[in-house]
């Protein structure tokens, strides 16, 4: 073999060395990261994982509670249930004015909170190749990367165990409820008086 | 847990048997004066009646009465048959009599059947109650046709007269034939019996009752434990004033005080973690897992198989869960009606089920799993599941809706038409359901204890699913609600003295505050919302002329809080708050309205400590709440006797020795007015009068200079710097400046 064959075969195979490697890196951009719910919150989006994502309610009134910072609007009652509302919006520190009509019901371990959205957008797979990464994201309150459309996503188990979402004033529930004479049964039991 | 039910049975049962006796009593005494027709009708009637007593009475555990019952029954059957003893009059006689003992051993009076019962016997040719067995557990056998033994193992025998479980749907009072029967008291199969001992449900509501009282008086205690401390500090600063001797003196009481005080700050921290622990040791008592009421809702899905004639067989999940015994104990009904509905109606026929491909058993299935601070409860059957179009269709005949308007409905708020009063689409009324007042029932006991009942179809099972969202403890308290500023709140009863109506214009400023004139007594008056701290937008009742207030009074204070309009006064299920707000300020609970809003349930003592003021106060010329003064002199007995002086008068003093520290002070907190001497240390009288009126935040702080320093250079060196008052030390000086100082706040 010449030395100038084995050059040539030397360049052939780099060239399809680095083909080889080239589709490999493809398929890893191309995988499938999750399957996000986008929610719209005024002019921006956010992506909350659908497997985070319990139910979109209509909004009922709220209730709002002393001493709770402006991402903590107050409580609200979904069926029955009393939610802790979030307002992402405010969290976020985003800029423009909503005009929320649904809650976003968000799940993780320690519990439920809902999310006040105006309105709930698509539901999109999101690929690795779509994250822009040279975009800083706040991994610690909750964003956990950012889509190329510079869209949010966020991590529900960082954003709801976030210290700041915990409100504790110190009181125990007991002594609170000490301070209010309870009626356990007895004559003044609803149930039992109308059955 | 047997208790609700066996208790509820006793009572249906004393009201029926009484019925029963009465009526067999009548019988009895026409049976003598017939014959023919007539007289075979009375003798049914009897027997029947001496049938359903037997049953019932065996139910409930009446052993010696259901004997009796039988006995009766079968001189009954002899006189028909012509196989008594005797003669009829003697026969009715003994029946009679054996009425008076049998109404006795219902209202538990002791006495001995045994005379009764062998006499009865002794009426009949061959003996009465032969073929009898005492309604005790062990002898029942599995094809006595008279007992109807339903175990969960144990194949369950078909009977005409059969046994219907109390219907929550059956108006009271009726009589027909159903009675309850059951497994006789002690029958069954043998359980293991877990560790406890049976403790009244009535002696541990009263435990939490107890409790709840001491962690009321603990509370108060800490409050008491904290005006010890204040005092203690207040003491110490006092001490400052004194001369060196007399600050001797003081140095060892004050020592003994101090170990005195916290020694009672160890044993408060200690009492409060004993009630604490107790607290929840009591709360732990009351949770009982669902598994208790297994025997119960087996009984049910049994006795409604049996009834309709098919084959239904319960199964349970989650047993374990536990939830509060009150929220149980209300629960029970509307389970075992939608035990019974998922039989009669959700559950096919046995040839059907097969035709379908489905297992001829059909099951139900109650399952239990927690849910945050719920419990979910649910009721599954696999059986038809519900028909929309029979929905529709019971909804046109009845008339409550429009095919239009059906046509317009989700499948959610079709299923809710299940839930309307009357609604029903059973074909006929049977003597499980039908009668269209259950559902409705169901719902609203459910909801009633803070809970939610949904309806899904096909549901877990393949059939129809309810579901019911249960709070884990129930607390009901009594409470006042009121609209204050976009927002619901509610008020403990006890905290709430009166509300009233008053005039904007009747309200007086004293100080900072307002004073609102009630009964002679003046009450400190403070806008809800701004006494919660709520950053809240004007409400437009602020306009008008006259008010609407809620005057909280609880342990020494008062407060008269001001709403827009007070809503309702009832019982609520109060909640706790969501898990991420383990504890805010001011908030006792949750409660969810039933328009979908939220009222949020304040903790009345945090607003009367934080907003209010002591209702020990003299009324007429003091000022509810202590206006705060800041006293400047250099001069130990000058700034003690002012001090002192403007105590007494019901103002909170600060005194400090010089006008630098007069100055820092101002600008730290927050004072209503200054007495100031004029010559001192650092920064003398004038300069300080002259940077409070440079101020732009203290500028309008009235300055009353009180000074030896008299000729009216002084005094106009004085005013000029802007103090409002100059007074000269002198003869009367208290009065004078008590006098200048009300002028000025």
């Amino acid at each position: 073999m010449t030395r100038s064959n084995s050059q040539a075969d030397l360049e052939l195979l780099r060239k399809r060395a680095r083909a080889l490697a080239l589709s490999l890196e493809d398929e890893q951009l191309d995988a499938v990261v999750d399957t996000v719910v986008v929610l719209e919150l005024g002019d921006h989006r956010v992506g909350v994982s659908l497997s985070a994502l319990d139910e979109i309610a209509p909004l009922t009134p709220l209730a709002a509670l002393p001493g709770l910072p402006t991402w903590l609007p107050g409580i609200a009652q979904v069926r029955g249930r009393i939610i802790s509302v979030l307002d992402l919006h405010a969290w976020l520190k985003m800029t423009g004015r909503t005009s929320p009509r649904y809650l976003a019901l968000v799940r993780c371990a320690a519990g439920t909170m809902g999310i006040l959205i105006d309105a709930i957008g698509e539901v999109r797979s999101v690929r690795a190749k779509d994250l822009a990464e040279s975009l800083a994201t706040d991994r610690t309150r909750g964003v956990r990367a950012t889509t190329k459309d510079l869209t949010p996503l966020l991590d529900i188990d960082v954003l709801l165990s976030h210290p700041d979402m915990q409100v504790d004033h110190g009181a125990t529930w007991d002594s609170v409820m000490s301070n209010i004479e309870v009626h356990r049964g007895g004559a003044g039991d609803p149930c039992k008086t109308r059955s | 847990m047997q208790d609700p039910v066996l208790d509820q049975l006793l009572a249906i049962f004393r009201d029926e048997a009484h019925e029963g006796l009465d009526a067999f009593g009548q019988h009895i005494g026409g049976l003598a004066l017939s014959s023919g027709p007539a007289f075979d009708d009375l003798i049914d009637q009897s027997m029947r009646i001496a049938h359903n007593l037997k049953g019932a009475s065996a139910t409930v555990g009446l052993d010696d009465m259901a004997l009796l019952a039988h006995v009766c029954e079968d001189v009954l059957l002899a006189m028909r048959q012509k196989r008594l003893t005797t003669s009829l009059e003697n026969a009715c006689d003994a029946l009679a009599r054996s009425a008076s003992v049998m109404a006795n051993l219902v209202d538990s009076i002791p006495v001995d059947a045994t005379a009764t019962i062998e006499r009865l016997s002794s009426l009949v040719i061959g003996g009465a109650g032969g073929g009898a067995k005492r309604a005790e557990s062990d002898s029942i056998k599995d094809d006595d046709p008279d007992f109807l033994v339903i175990r969960p193992d144990v194949k369950v025998k078909a009977e005409p007269q059969s046994a219907v479980p109390p219907d929550v749907t059956r108006p009271p009072g009726v009589s027909d034939d159903a009675t309850v029967k059951a497994e006789p008291r002690g029958a069954g199969p043998v359980a293991v019996r877990p560790q406890g001992i049976r403790v009244d449900a009535d002696r541990l509501d009263e435990l939490v009752r107890f409790v709840g009282e001491l962690l009321a008086v603990q509370a108060e205690l800490q409050e008491r434990h904290t005006e010890l401390e204040q005092g203690e500090q207040w003491l110490h600063s006092q001490a400052e004033d004194f001369d060196p001797l007399q600050r001797e003196a003081m140095r060892q009481h004050l020592t003994r005080l101090d170990g005195q005080v916290r020694r009672n700050r160890d044993a408060m921290r200690r009492l409060s973690r004993l009630t604490s622990e107790l607290s929840e040791a009591v709360r732990r008592m009351r949770m009982i897992p669902v598994s208790a009421l297994a025997a119960t809702f087996r009984r049910s899905v049994a006795d409604a198989a049996q009834v309709t004639r098919r084959d239904a067989e319960l199964q349970m999940l989650g047993g374990d869960v536990e939830l509060d015994k009150q929220v149980l104990d209300r629960v029970v009904e509307p389970v075992l009606h939608l035990l019974r509905n998922a039989v009669d109606h959700g559950l096919e026929d046995a040839e059907e089920r097969v035709r379908k491909g489905k297992p001829r058993r059909g099951r139900v299935l109650v399952a239990a799993r927690p849910d945050g601070d719920l419990v979910e409860l649910s009721v599954h059957d696999d059986g038809r599941g519900i028909d929309a179009q029979r929905l529709r269709d019971a909804a046109i005949a009845r008339g409550t809706r429009t095919r239009e308007q059906l046509d317009q409905m989700s499948q959610a708020e079709l299923f809710n038409l299940m839930f309307e009063t009357g609604f029903t689409t059973a074909p006929k009324v049977s003597q499980i359901s039908g009668r269209g007042l259950g559902l409705d029932v169901v719902r609203r006991t459910v909801e009633d204890c803070g809970g939610r009942l949904d309806l899904r179809s096909p549901g877990r099972l393949g059939g129809t699913s309810f579901i019911l969202l249960l709070p884990v403890n129930v607390l009901s308290v009594h409470a006042v609600t009121v609209r204050a500023a976009s927002g619901t709140f509610a008020f403990p009863i006890e905290a709430v003295e009166r509300t009233l109506r008053f005039e904007r214009a009747s309200v007086r400023e004293a100080g900072r505050q307002s004073v609102l004139d009630v009964d002679g007594e003046p009450l400190r008056l403070c806008e809800l919302a701004a006494g919660l701290g709520l950053r809240q937008p004007q409400s437009p009742a602020r306009a008008r002329r006259d008010g609407v207030a809620v005057v909280l009074r609880r342990g020494g204070r008062v407060l008269a809080l001001e709403v827009d309009e007070v809503v309702s006064d009832q019982e609520y299920a109060i909640k706790r708050l969501p898990w991420n707000l383990r504890s805010v300020t001011g908030v006792a609970g949750v409660v969810a309205l039933s328009d979908s809003s939220v009222a949020v349930a304040l903790d009345a003592n945090h607003l009367l400590r934080t907003a209010g003021a002591s209702a020990q106060n003299d009324a007429g010329a003091q000022p509810v709440a202590k206006i705060r003064v800041l006293v400047a002199d250099d001069a130990l007995t000058a700034r003690t006797l002012a001090k002192n002086t403007l105590v007494a008068a019901g103002y909170a003093v600060t005194a400090v020795v010089d006008g630098a520290k007069a100055w820092q002070a101002l600008l730290d907190e927050d004072f209503a007015l200054v007495v100031s001497d004029v010559r001192m240390p650092n920064i003398d009288g004038i300069e300080l009068t002259r940077r409070v009126r440079g101020d732009e935040r203290l500028r309008r702080l009235p300055v009353i200079l009180v000074t030896t320093e008299s000729t009216p250079q002084d005094i106009q060196r004085g005013l000029s710097a802007g103090a409002d008052e100059y007074l000269v030390k002198g003869p009367m000086q208290q009065q004078k400046l008590l006098e200048a100082v009300a002028r000025h706040v």
